[in-house]
């Protein structure tokens, strides 16, 4: 199915934060590139129906981004966010499968296999805010991918992952990316470089580099400063 | 015999079982479900607020029903504070992000822990009226008034005031509106009189329609994203 993004706009006051971006996604890794205040987390908001956008549509499978079946099937990992003071990381994954739909025995189950797989299973029970930030970071990425989403949107996921965590990171993006839309926005360059099958890159709201990762011939971090000095 | 069974016919292994997952459609949540994670998920103490109230009630309006409807009108904004800041509490604490991209719209979530508590104080509210004793219409009148200033005071601080900020802001309001009260009932006794009950009932409409407007416009606020 294609993540349809038509003329998609975000206009405030006196600023274009995205200025009228199309692109059609499909299952696969998309590596968003961009300095600080190029719009991409205005557009990956947009893309999560959090932001309304000014003008243009978002659509996945023809359903719409405001439709309860569109946020079903997405996983979304903000650059930050909070959790409630006496929640442990089992209580906060537990709450947010509920909030995604899942039966509290199925989110339960999908809890526990996320835990695991960020490898937080001997601390779910302590309470969040004796958690590191690397630690709150995997717990973020643990709910993110509670529903097994077919849109997943990472804002800047390897934030405070150390180097070892960040190749775990990587693996399991590479996994999901073979039957889901990954769009993942981060300044880490050798990030995207590894796993990224297409790369998009942003300039003042717009998309100034879309192709595949083999497209571009060169180390990808010259590409990228390259494009942003022309 | 079962084990030969199981020996000799092994059950092939799965494929394709999370694509067959996917193909389904997504799980239907209907209000009665929403209403009940969010019940669940509300803190006992904000339900212990209402038991200092129910207490009092019970004690007081067995000998001075005055005194007891006076002093319950001070403690109705904090009532009112605990109730409307819990609802809120997805911007309060960061959530809102998580909330608004979760299958639920985070309406709907505000809208659910608004209507529980509301509902539990509506609920407080009038078996109070009735523990105070006689004119148990009077009494309602009465709380509610500064139940809906209160109301109206933290919608419109919650709107403007982000976080924790926010909640501090509520609760100096609610602190005032406290006092006021208190003064109202030592210097200006007589407007609690019969012959000034329709004033009273004026007054709670025009909070209640303001209420409502202020509202509609802080859910609608609170759900998009304010950067």
């Amino acid at each position: 199915m294609e993540l349809n993004v038509d003329r998609l706009t975000k206009q405030y006051r006196n600023k274009i934060a995205v200025d009228r971006i199309s692109f059609s996604f499909h299952e696969g890794i998309y590596g968003l590139l961009g300095a600080n205040g190029a719009g991409k987390t205005t557009f990956m908001r947009m893309i999560c129906g959090i932001l309304t956008p000014t003008h243009g549509s978002v659509a996945f499978g023809g359903i719409d981004v405001s439709a309860e079946e569109y946020r079903a099937g997405l996983g979304y990992l903000p650059q930050d966010f909070g959790y409630y003071p006496n929640f442990t990381g089992w209580d906060f994954l537990l709450y947010m499968a509920a909030l995604k739909g899942l039966s509290r025995r199925a989110g339960a189950k999908r809890a526990k296999e996320m835990l695991e797989l960020v490898s937080l299973g001997d601390v779910a029970k302590k309470k969040i805010k004796t958690y590191s930030g690397g630690m709150k970071q995997r717990l973020g990425i643990a709910q993110a991918l509670l529903n097994d989403p077919k849109i997943l949107v990472l804002d800047e996921p390897t934030a405070g992952l150390d180097p070892k965590e960040r190749v775990r990171f990587r693996d399991l993006i590479e996994q999901l990316g073979k039957d889901s839309i990954v769009i993942l926005s981060t300044h880490i360059v050798s990030d995207i470089d590894k796993i990224a099958d297409t790369i998009l890159m942003m300039r003042d709201g717009q998309m100034i580099f879309t192709g595949s990762r083999g497209e571009v011939q060169e180390d990808l971090e010259s590409f990228y400063l390259k494009e942003f000095e022309a | 015999m079962k084990h030969r069974l199981e020996q000799y016919f092994n059950a092939p292994k799965p494929s394709g079982k999370r694509a067959f997952l996917r193909s389904m459609e997504p799980r239907r949540i209907n209000v009665r479900h929403l209403l009940i994670i969010q019940a669940r998920y509300i803190p006992k103490w904000v339900w212990l607020t209402c038991a200092p109230l129910f207490l009092f009630a019970w004690y007081a309006g067995r000998f001075d029903q005055e005194f007891a409807v006076a002093r319950l009108m001070a403690l109705m904004p904090f009532l009112v504070m605990v109730s409307l800041t819990e609802s809120m509490r997805s911007v309060v604490y960061g959530m809102q992000e998580l909330e608004l991209a979760a299958q639920f719209s985070l309406r709907s979530i505000v809208l659910a822990r608004m209507g529980i508590l509301g509902f539990a104080n509506l609920l407080l509210l009038i078996v109070i009226s009735v523990l105070l004793g006689q004119n148990t219409f009077n009494s309602v009148i009465f709380l509610l008034a500064p139940y809906l200033l209160t109301a109206l005071g933290n919608l419109m601080i919650v709107r403007r005031v982000a976080g924790k900020e926010g909640v501090f802001a509520c609760a100096v309001f609610a602190f005032a509106v406290s006092g006021a009260d208190l003064l109202l009932h030592t210097m200006m006794r007589t407007y609690f009189a019969d012959r000034y009950l329709p004033a009273w009932f004026l007054l709670i409409l025009l909070l209640g329609m303001a209420v409502v407007l202020e509202g509609r416009n802080t859910i609608k606020s609170i759900c998009e994203l304010q950067i």
